[in-house]
């Protein structure tokens, strides 16, 4: 049961996302050419036209206000996403605009906002080994194989808070997660951490 | 009866050893995984009419294969035939408990979850929301409280009926270029013992442990070339596995803001891990314990030789027939041993596990390794060279610690100057007895420095790197006495079984020696090494034979050269002594326990290198003497 009404929420913002893509109106046909699961298409633009959220002209199907405004929603969802893939992934266009299709109906608004502050401040950040702030988020680790999966098993994870507790001459003592960690200055070096982000949860 | 085979995984002080303790009690079996030098718990318990077996795994941050923990835990887990796991997680950082969990599941191992410190967490705003963990997972969610025996027979339960579970697990879900990827090697493994796209994934985290499983590791190479999107693979893997985790626990979580008080244990941190007071404290308490240990040491030890000198009483009088004197040889060296190992060694372990438990050892660390890591040593080689100050016998086994061989090796050279309570019984007994004080502190000093160049140009001429520190400072926590005394027995088990047989067959070696004369002989041969040292011919056989018995060094140089000590050496010469009988491996003890831990080639190579360094040394400093 709950993957059907699972899979006709998806339909039911897919249809409002083309939509809005189209300028608010678009034959039924051209929707339906779009959409990745076409299955329960026609109960979604009855879910929809009961909503009020569009309406039905023969077989062009249009937006109402409450409609649009939703639509819009979407659409600034997916394009946050495929932005997000883009420069997080380094995915090329079509694999982020396919992955924000996926995304867009799962994630919330607050993952949402999430990623525009971590998109914003991607690659920005200071080295832990030269962090003078009090506290702040981890943006980047730069290491590769069983020292990355380490730290990560560890906590050390993009968009983790980190507090410091003690700078020592070859040592950082750190709070991640509830718990103290000493960390090298020559691993600190990999890390990147930015002072002052709002944090989420 | 029926019997289960059950696994216990989880991170570094999760609480690991403490549900063992109160799921089975102290009776556990501590055993080297075979081939290796990595210990295994292991414990039985009747529960409703079922056998489980415990197997407790050391601590692991993730399943993988970077150290020698990891592997072993690999091999309890995917070659053992387990019937289940139990993975133990902190619930004040669920995520990253929750990151193994998501990986035993990758396996489709039956996994129990037990969750600990959630006194602890609520204390912190964190509460847990286990229904819907347990829904989200599809396993059984259990939290414990081990100190308090909460949430334990639940547990029992919950194993005792772990076989008959079938649940479909929650699944990490890759995105669609990993899971493509997963798909092709998938279709390469030939095995069914594992799931097929569990080998997919620890082969594509470059996991090499697993690549036999696979029909061509060529599947691997051509898979990565396909997937560009991911340049860093494995990376993008732990982290989609983390996120998961970390998604997780935030869906099952719920943080309620609390006061942010400095708590009492930030206050005391602020002290122990103080760039300047950090250290000052870390020795004083060192120097503490050790106060300790002299004082309850030579006490113990004043008794345990006057009940030693009453059993020998009887065999002084009778005629020197070889039989006596092997007896008596045995019987001193053995009694030696106890005198050792029950003030220094043992009382040493309780006071060691007493600070690893309270979690300041682990500040020592973080403390020492700032100036480990100069002589090219790891942080963790602390806890080793500690030891090496009571016995160098259990020090040597205490470096398998460290991440490799060559760390091993090189850390195991530095007992070479660092004294144990027998090398110091040589410096404060002979050389600050017959010489003085500033003689034996001289010894002392000469050792130091001597470590220091050693370590140097072990460091130059190997271009030795040790590896960073990454260290878990685990909360200050009051200490299970029971686990303490366990932990100390498990390790003093070693020299007990292994220690005391030796010390007793050096001194009957020394004994068939001396009766036979055979002892004498080598004094002539051995001329130009007392020569170069300085010394009378005759002190080669306590410097020789020492090595069977450090303890008897004292007594043999009053044997060879009368007990007017002071007559027949100058203050020079006692000194050359000091500096001769104590620099270097010192006794055959510490050289079988070594040749266990780094090989009989490597423990050769070891002890002539530092002997024959300290001769040097010892040769050098008499002749720059005598200028003045």
């Amino acid at each position: 049961m709950k993957d059907k009404s699972e899979s006709l929420k998806i339909v039911n913002e897919d249809i409002l996302r083309i939509l809005g893509e189209q300028g608010g109106k678009c034959s039924l046909e051209c929707i339906s050419s779009k959409l990745n699961q076409p299955s329960s298409f026609e109960k979604a633009i009855k879910k929809l036209t009961n909503q009020e959220l569009l309406r039905l002209q023969g077989d062009i199907a249009k937006l109402s206000e409450k409609g649009k405004a939703t639509a819009g929603l979407i659409c600034e969802k997916h394009n946050v996403i495929e932005n997000y893939w883009i420069k997080k992934a380094l995915a090329d266009e079509e694999e982020a605009h396919q992955a924000a299709h996926l995304l867009e109906h799962h994630v919330s608004e607050k993952v949402i906002d999430n990623i525009r502050t971590i998109s914003k401040i991607q690659r920005q950040g200071t080295l832990l080994s030269e962090f003078t702030g009090k506290e702040g988020m981890i943006t980047n680790i730069v290491l590769e194989g069983g020292m990355f999966e380490r730290l990560i098993s560890m906590g050390f994870s993009p968009g983790e808070k980190l507090e410091i507790v003690e700078k020592l001459s070859n040592s950082i003592v750190i709070t991640i997660k509830n718990k103290k960690l000493a960390i090298d200055r020559e691993i600190a070096n990999k890390i990147r951490v930015l002072e002052g982000v709002q944090f989420y949860g | 009866m029926n019997t289960l085979k059950i696994a216990l995984v989880g991170q570094p002080n999760v609480g690991k050893s403490s549900l063992l303790n109160a799921l089975v009690g102290p009776r556990v079996t501590v055993s080297n995984y075979p081939g290796t030098t990595v210990e295994l718990t292991k414990a039985e318990k009747k529960f409703n009419g079922v056998e489980i077996n415990f197997i407790d795994t050391p601590g692991i941050y993730s399943i993988s294969d970077q150290s020698k923990e990891e592997k072993i835990t690999e091999k309890v887990l995917f070659e053992e035939d387990l019937d289940g796991v139990v993975v133990v997680v902190d619930a004040l950082s669920l995520e990253r408990g929750l990151y193994i969990v998501l990986q035993i599941l990758e396996a489709r191992l039956p996994t129990i979850l037990a969750v600990n410190f959630t006194e602890e967490a609520r204390d912190k705003g964190i509460e847990v929301n286990y229904q819907k963990l347990r829904e989200t997972l599809g396993i059984p969610v259990i939290p414990i409280n081990p100190i308090r025996k909460n949430g334990i027979s639940e547990l029992l339960k919950v194993i005792s009926k772990v076989d008959t579970y079938s649940t479909t697990p929650f699944s990490v879900q890759y995105d669609d270029h990993i899971e493509q990827g997963i798909n092709q090697v998938s279709s390469k493994v030939d095995t069914t013992k594992l799931p097929k796209r569990f080998i997919a994934l620890r082969t594509l985290e470059e996991d090499k442990d697993f690549y036999s499983y696979l029909e061509d590791e060529k599947i691997l190479d051509k898979v990565k070339e396909n997937l560009k999107e991911h340049p860093t693979l494995n990376n993008d893997i732990a982290i989609t596995r983390y996120g998961t985790a970390s998604f997780l626990a935030g869906e099952v979580t719920n943080i309620s803001p609390v006061d942010k008080t400095i708590s009492w244990e930030d206050k005391v941190d602020s002290f122990l891990l103080h760039q300047t007071w950090g250290p000052v404290i870390t020795l004083l308490i060192l120097f503490g314990v050790f106060s300790v240990l002299l004082v309850l040491g030579n006490f113990t030890q004043g008794l345990l030789t006057q009940l030693g000198d009453r059993l020998l009483d009887p065999l002084s009088g009778m005629t020197s027939s070889l039989t006596t004197i092997l007896v008596s040889r045995g019987l001193t060296g053995l009694i030696a041993g106890v005198a050792i190992a029950l003030p220094y060694v043992f009382l040493f372990y309780l006071l060691l596990g007493f600070l690893e438990d309270i979690g300041v050892l682990s500040r020592f660390i973080v403390n020492a390794d700032r100036f480990l890591r100069k002589l090219g040593l790891p942080g963790k080689s602390f806890i080793p060279i500690a030891l090496g100050l009571g016995c160098t016998a259990p020090a040597s086994r205490a470096t398998r610690v460290l991440a490799t061989k060559e760390e091993q090796f090189y850390a195991s050279s530095i007992f070479a100057f660092v004294p144990c309570s027998s090398r110091i019984a040589i410096i404060m007994g002979i050389v600050g007895f017959y010489g003085n004080s500033v003689l034996a502190l001289s010894v002392f000093v000469t050792m130091l420095a001597a470590g220091l160049v050693w370590a140097f140009g072990m460091k130059k001429l190997f271009y030795l790197e040790s590896e960073p520190l990454l260290l878990e400072l685990p909360p200050y926590r009051r200490p299970l006495i029971s686990n303490i005394f366990a932990k100390s027995w498990n390790r003093m088990k070693e020299f007990v079984y292994l220690v005391m047989p030796l010390l007793a067959l050096g001194g009957i070696v020394y004994g068939i020696l001396d009766w036979t004369d055979l002892a004498n002989t080598i004094v002539k041969p051995l001329t130009p090494i007392t020569g170069w040292l300085g010394l009378p011919n005759k002190t080669i056989i306590p410097l020789v034979f020492g090595f069977l018995q450090k303890d008897l060094t004292g007594s043999m140089l009053v044997s060879v050269l009368g007990s007017k000590i002071s007559l027949s050496l100058s203050a020079i010469q006692l000194y050359a002594f000091g500096v001769a009988s104590t620099i270097g491996i010192p006794c055959i003890i510490a050289f079988g326990v070594l040749v266990r831990e780094i090989g009989g080639k490597r423990t050769t190579l070891l002890t002539v290198s530092t002997i024959t360094y300290g001769f040097l040394i010892a040769g050098i400093l008499l002749r720059i003497a005598r200028l003045f």
